[in-house]
Protein backbone atom coordinates (compact mmCIF):
# COMPACT_ATOMS: atom_id res chain seq x y z
CA UNK A 1 0.00 0.00 0.00
CA UNK A 2 1.34 3.35 -0.85
CA UNK A 3 0.28 6.88 -0.69
CA UNK A 4 1.39 9.72 -2.84
CA UNK A 5 3.02 12.75 -1.39
CA UNK A 6 2.83 15.75 -3.58
CA UNK A 7 6.17 17.45 -3.38
CA UNK A 8 7.61 20.72 -4.48
CA UNK A 9 7.72 21.37 -8.17
CA UNK A 10 9.66 24.59 -7.88
CA UNK A 11 8.60 27.50 -9.96
CA UNK A 12 8.31 25.52 -13.16
CA UNK A 13 5.21 23.73 -14.31
CA UNK A 14 5.49 19.98 -14.16
CA UNK A 15 4.16 17.46 -16.60
CA UNK A 16 3.50 15.03 -13.78
CA UNK A 17 0.71 15.32 -11.29
CA UNK A 18 2.87 13.64 -8.65
CA UNK A 19 6.56 14.28 -8.40
CA UNK A 20 7.20 11.53 -5.89
CA UNK A 21 5.50 8.60 -4.26
CA UNK A 22 6.31 7.38 -0.79
CA UNK A 23 5.21 4.12 0.81
CA UNK A 24 2.83 4.70 3.65
CA UNK A 25 5.18 2.88 6.00
CA UNK A 26 7.89 5.43 5.25
CA UNK A 27 5.81 8.44 6.20
CA UNK A 28 7.01 9.81 9.52
CA UNK A 29 4.67 9.55 12.49
CA UNK A 30 4.33 13.31 12.76
CA UNK A 31 3.28 13.99 9.18
CA UNK A 32 -0.49 13.60 9.52
CA UNK A 33 -0.60 15.61 12.71
CA UNK A 34 1.47 18.39 11.13
CA UNK A 35 -0.88 18.57 8.15
CA UNK A 36 -3.79 18.82 10.58
CA UNK A 37 -2.02 21.60 12.46
CA UNK A 38 -1.54 23.59 9.27
CA UNK A 39 -5.22 23.06 8.48
CA UNK A 40 -6.27 24.18 11.95
CA UNK A 41 -4.13 27.31 11.86
CA UNK A 42 -5.20 28.16 8.32
CA UNK A 43 -8.85 27.90 9.32
CA UNK A 44 -8.50 30.59 11.97
CA UNK A 45 -10.48 33.74 11.30
CA UNK A 46 -8.95 37.16 10.82
CA UNK A 47 -7.74 38.78 14.02
CA UNK A 48 -6.86 35.36 15.42
CA UNK A 49 -4.04 37.00 17.37
CA UNK A 50 -6.20 39.76 18.81
CA UNK A 51 -3.94 42.34 17.17
CA UNK A 52 -5.67 42.52 13.79
CA UNK A 53 -3.75 39.85 11.91
CA UNK A 54 -4.92 38.54 8.58
CA UNK A 55 -5.79 34.87 8.53
CA UNK A 56 -3.16 32.50 7.17
CA UNK A 57 -2.98 33.26 3.49
CA UNK A 58 -3.70 30.58 0.90
CA UNK A 59 -0.21 30.68 -0.70
CA UNK A 60 1.33 30.18 2.75
CA UNK A 61 -0.98 27.26 3.49
CA UNK A 62 -0.23 25.64 0.15
CA UNK A 63 3.50 26.09 0.55
CA UNK A 64 3.36 24.75 4.11
CA UNK A 65 1.84 21.50 2.89
CA UNK A 66 4.45 21.25 0.15
CA UNK A 67 7.15 21.85 2.71
CA UNK A 68 5.80 19.12 4.99
CA UNK A 69 5.99 16.71 2.08
CA UNK A 70 9.61 17.64 1.40
CA UNK A 71 10.48 17.35 5.08
CA UNK A 72 8.88 13.94 5.37
CA UNK A 73 10.77 12.65 2.35
CA UNK A 74 14.04 13.90 3.81
CA UNK A 75 13.66 12.24 7.18
CA UNK A 76 13.12 15.43 9.12
CA UNK A 77 11.78 15.36 12.66
CA UNK A 78 8.48 16.92 13.65
CA UNK A 79 8.45 20.70 13.28
CA UNK A 80 6.79 23.00 15.73
CA UNK A 81 4.34 25.01 13.64
CA UNK A 82 3.35 28.52 14.68
CA UNK A 83 1.14 31.10 13.02
CA UNK A 84 2.62 34.50 12.19
CA UNK A 85 0.83 37.79 12.52
CA UNK A 86 0.34 38.98 8.98
CA UNK A 87 -0.75 35.65 7.54
CA UNK A 88 2.35 33.44 7.42
CA UNK A 89 3.50 30.29 9.17
CA UNK A 90 6.70 29.31 10.93
CA UNK A 91 8.27 25.87 11.26
CA UNK A 92 10.96 25.47 13.90
CA UNK A 93 13.29 22.85 15.32
CA UNK A 94 15.87 22.70 18.07
CA UNK A 95 18.61 20.09 18.28
CA UNK A 96 21.80 20.00 20.30
CA UNK A 97 21.74 23.74 20.88
CA UNK A 98 21.17 24.51 17.23
CA UNK A 99 17.92 26.04 16.04
CA UNK A 100 16.37 26.22 12.62
CA UNK A 101 13.38 28.33 11.64
CA UNK A 102 11.63 28.25 8.30
CA UNK A 103 9.27 31.14 7.80
CA UNK A 104 6.59 30.84 5.17
CA UNK A 105 5.59 34.34 4.18
CA UNK A 106 2.00 35.20 3.26
CA UNK A 107 3.14 35.15 -0.38
CA UNK A 108 4.32 31.56 -0.06
CA UNK A 109 8.01 32.47 -0.19
CA UNK A 110 10.23 30.74 2.36
CA UNK A 111 13.01 32.24 4.49
CA UNK A 112 15.33 30.43 6.86
CA UNK A 113 17.12 31.45 10.04
CA UNK A 114 19.72 29.26 11.71
CA UNK A 115 21.03 29.94 15.20
CA UNK A 116 24.23 28.24 16.36
CA UNK A 117 24.95 27.42 20.01
CA UNK A 118 27.27 30.46 20.13
CA UNK A 119 24.43 32.72 18.99
CA UNK A 120 25.65 33.19 15.45
CA UNK A 121 22.77 33.56 13.04
CA UNK A 122 22.52 32.93 9.33
CA UNK A 123 19.47 33.91 7.38
CA UNK A 124 18.33 33.91 3.82
CA UNK A 125 15.75 32.84 1.33
CA UNK A 126 14.83 29.32 0.32
CA UNK A 127 14.02 29.66 -3.36
CA UNK A 128 14.49 25.94 -4.04
CA UNK A 129 13.26 23.98 -1.01
CA UNK A 130 13.99 20.60 -2.57
CA UNK A 131 17.70 21.42 -2.67
CA UNK A 132 18.06 23.62 0.39
CA UNK A 133 15.92 21.87 2.98
CA UNK A 134 18.21 18.80 3.14
CA UNK A 135 21.21 21.09 3.59
CA UNK A 136 19.56 23.07 6.34
CA UNK A 137 18.33 19.98 8.10
CA UNK A 138 21.75 18.40 7.75
CA UNK A 139 23.20 21.39 9.55
CA UNK A 140 20.62 21.09 12.31
CA UNK A 141 21.47 17.45 12.96
CA UNK A 142 25.24 17.49 12.50
CA UNK A 143 26.25 21.10 12.99
CA UNK A 144 28.27 20.75 9.82
CA UNK A 145 27.72 23.12 6.97
CA UNK A 146 30.45 21.53 4.94
CA UNK A 147 28.34 20.84 1.96
CA UNK A 148 25.78 23.45 2.78
CA UNK A 149 28.27 26.23 3.45
CA UNK A 150 29.64 26.66 0.00
CA UNK A 151 26.15 26.73 -1.38
CA UNK A 152 24.74 29.08 1.20
CA UNK A 153 27.65 31.41 1.83
CA UNK A 154 27.73 32.40 -1.79
CA UNK A 155 24.19 33.68 -1.47
CA UNK A 156 23.56 34.84 2.04
CA UNK A 157 25.13 37.14 4.56
CA UNK A 158 26.27 36.01 7.98
CA UNK A 159 25.67 38.11 11.06
CA UNK A 160 26.70 37.98 14.69
CA UNK B 1 1.03 71.95 18.69
CA UNK B 2 3.92 69.70 19.62
CA UNK B 3 3.51 66.04 18.69
CA UNK B 4 3.14 63.76 21.68
CA UNK B 5 6.42 62.16 22.72
CA UNK B 6 5.97 59.11 24.85
CA UNK B 7 8.80 58.49 27.28
CA UNK B 8 11.21 55.63 26.70
CA UNK B 9 11.25 53.11 29.51
CA UNK B 10 14.27 52.09 31.55
CA UNK B 11 16.18 49.02 30.52
CA UNK B 12 15.35 47.08 33.64
CA UNK B 13 11.60 47.51 33.12
CA UNK B 14 9.78 44.20 33.04
CA UNK B 15 7.50 43.82 30.03
CA UNK B 16 4.81 41.24 29.31
CA UNK B 17 3.96 40.27 25.77
CA UNK B 18 0.58 38.53 25.51
CA UNK B 19 0.89 35.11 23.89
CA UNK B 20 -2.44 35.28 22.14
CA UNK B 21 -1.79 32.07 20.22
CA UNK B 22 -1.06 28.87 22.18
CA UNK B 23 1.05 27.84 19.20
CA UNK B 24 3.57 30.51 20.18
CA UNK B 25 4.63 28.18 22.96
CA UNK B 26 7.11 25.51 21.91
CA UNK B 27 7.35 22.19 23.79
CA UNK B 28 10.98 21.20 24.29
CA UNK B 29 12.43 17.72 24.30
CA UNK B 30 13.24 18.02 28.01
CA UNK B 31 9.56 18.56 28.83
CA UNK B 32 9.88 22.29 29.39
CA UNK B 33 8.24 24.89 27.19
CA UNK B 34 9.67 28.02 25.63
CA UNK B 35 8.44 31.06 23.76
CA UNK B 36 8.59 31.05 19.97
CA UNK B 37 10.13 33.96 18.12
CA UNK B 38 6.80 34.14 16.27
CA UNK B 39 5.45 36.04 19.27
CA UNK B 40 7.84 38.93 18.69
CA UNK B 41 7.72 39.48 14.94
CA UNK B 42 4.51 41.42 14.65
CA UNK B 43 2.84 42.08 11.34
CA UNK B 44 5.32 42.77 8.51
CA UNK B 45 3.59 46.04 7.62
CA UNK B 46 3.37 47.21 11.25
CA UNK B 47 6.44 48.50 13.02
CA UNK B 48 5.12 48.52 16.59
CA UNK B 49 4.72 45.61 18.95
CA UNK B 50 2.36 45.90 21.92
CA UNK B 51 3.50 44.90 25.40
CA UNK B 52 2.56 45.77 28.97
CA UNK B 53 4.71 47.23 31.71
CA UNK B 54 4.42 44.79 34.58
CA UNK B 55 4.67 47.52 37.25
CA UNK B 56 1.44 49.09 35.98
CA UNK B 57 -0.72 45.98 35.79
CA UNK B 58 -0.92 42.41 37.07
CA UNK B 59 -1.34 38.99 35.56
CA UNK B 60 -4.98 38.66 36.66
CA UNK B 61 -5.77 41.78 34.65
CA UNK B 62 -3.79 40.57 31.65
CA UNK B 63 -5.52 37.19 31.69
CA UNK B 64 -9.00 38.68 32.04
CA UNK B 65 -8.91 41.43 29.42
CA UNK B 66 -8.67 41.58 25.64
CA UNK B 67 -6.89 40.39 23.64
CA UNK B 68 -7.31 37.00 25.32
CA UNK B 69 -4.30 35.01 26.32
CA UNK B 70 -3.43 32.33 28.83
CA UNK B 71 0.27 33.01 28.96
CA UNK B 72 2.72 35.85 28.59
CA UNK B 73 6.34 36.19 27.63
CA UNK B 74 8.25 38.14 30.24
CA UNK B 75 11.14 40.17 28.92
CA UNK B 76 13.20 43.13 30.03
CA UNK B 77 13.13 46.31 27.98
CA UNK B 78 16.89 46.13 27.64
CA UNK B 79 16.57 42.97 25.54
CA UNK B 80 15.15 45.09 22.74
CA UNK B 81 17.09 48.25 23.58
CA UNK B 82 20.40 46.42 23.33
CA UNK B 83 19.42 45.56 19.77
CA UNK B 84 18.89 49.23 18.99
CA UNK B 85 15.10 49.19 19.35
CA UNK B 86 13.13 51.69 21.39
CA UNK B 87 10.51 50.88 24.00
CA UNK B 88 8.04 53.65 24.82
CA UNK B 89 5.40 53.87 27.49
CA UNK B 90 2.22 54.43 25.48
CA UNK B 91 -0.84 54.39 27.78
CA UNK B 92 -4.01 53.49 25.93
CA UNK B 93 -6.77 55.94 26.84
CA UNK B 94 -9.40 53.96 24.91
CA UNK B 95 -9.08 50.98 27.20
CA UNK B 96 -7.89 53.00 30.17
CA UNK B 97 -4.75 50.86 30.12
CA UNK B 98 -1.87 52.69 31.69
CA UNK B 99 0.41 49.68 31.33
CA UNK B 100 0.54 49.67 27.55
CA UNK B 101 3.95 50.08 25.95
CA UNK B 102 5.14 49.91 22.40
CA UNK B 103 8.32 48.46 20.97
CA UNK B 104 9.54 49.97 17.73
CA UNK B 105 10.67 46.99 15.67
CA UNK B 106 13.30 46.98 12.95
CA UNK B 107 11.96 48.25 9.66
CA UNK B 108 13.95 45.59 7.82
CA UNK B 109 12.00 42.37 8.24
CA UNK B 110 15.11 40.21 8.04
CA UNK B 111 16.64 42.08 10.96
CA UNK B 112 13.34 41.89 12.77
CA UNK B 113 13.41 38.10 12.56
CA UNK B 114 16.87 38.00 14.12
CA UNK B 115 15.79 40.39 16.86
CA UNK B 116 12.73 38.25 17.56
CA UNK B 117 14.89 35.16 17.90
CA UNK B 118 17.34 36.85 20.26
CA UNK B 119 14.55 38.11 22.49
CA UNK B 120 12.63 34.82 22.41
CA UNK B 121 15.71 32.98 23.63
CA UNK B 122 15.82 35.26 26.68
CA UNK B 123 12.08 35.41 27.35
CA UNK B 124 10.52 33.74 30.37
CA UNK B 125 7.25 31.96 29.85
CA UNK B 126 4.52 32.67 32.40
CA UNK B 127 1.40 30.58 32.09
CA UNK B 128 -1.99 31.09 33.66
CA UNK B 129 -2.51 28.72 36.53
CA UNK B 130 -6.08 27.59 36.94
CA UNK B 131 -6.99 27.35 40.58
CA UNK B 132 -8.98 24.15 41.08
CA UNK B 133 -12.40 24.69 42.70
CA UNK B 134 -12.54 23.85 46.40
Amino acid sequence: MATAVRAMRGGLPSQNQWSSVMPLSDIPYWYTRAVQTVMRLADQAENWDGYGSLNIQIPARTRANELLAILSINGASAPHIAPLSGGGLQFEWEFAGRELELEILPTGDIDFLTTSPNGEMLQGEVPDPKKQIPLLFGWLITGEFTTAASYLENRYATSP
Amino acid sequence: MQPRRDPEVDGDTILWRRLTSPDWIVPKSDGLRRVSSAAFKGRPEEIHLSVHIADFTDLDTIFSTLPWCESVAEIRAEYFQSLGRQVHHTPDPETDDNSHASITLAGNYGQRKKDAKVVAMKARLIEKREVPPT
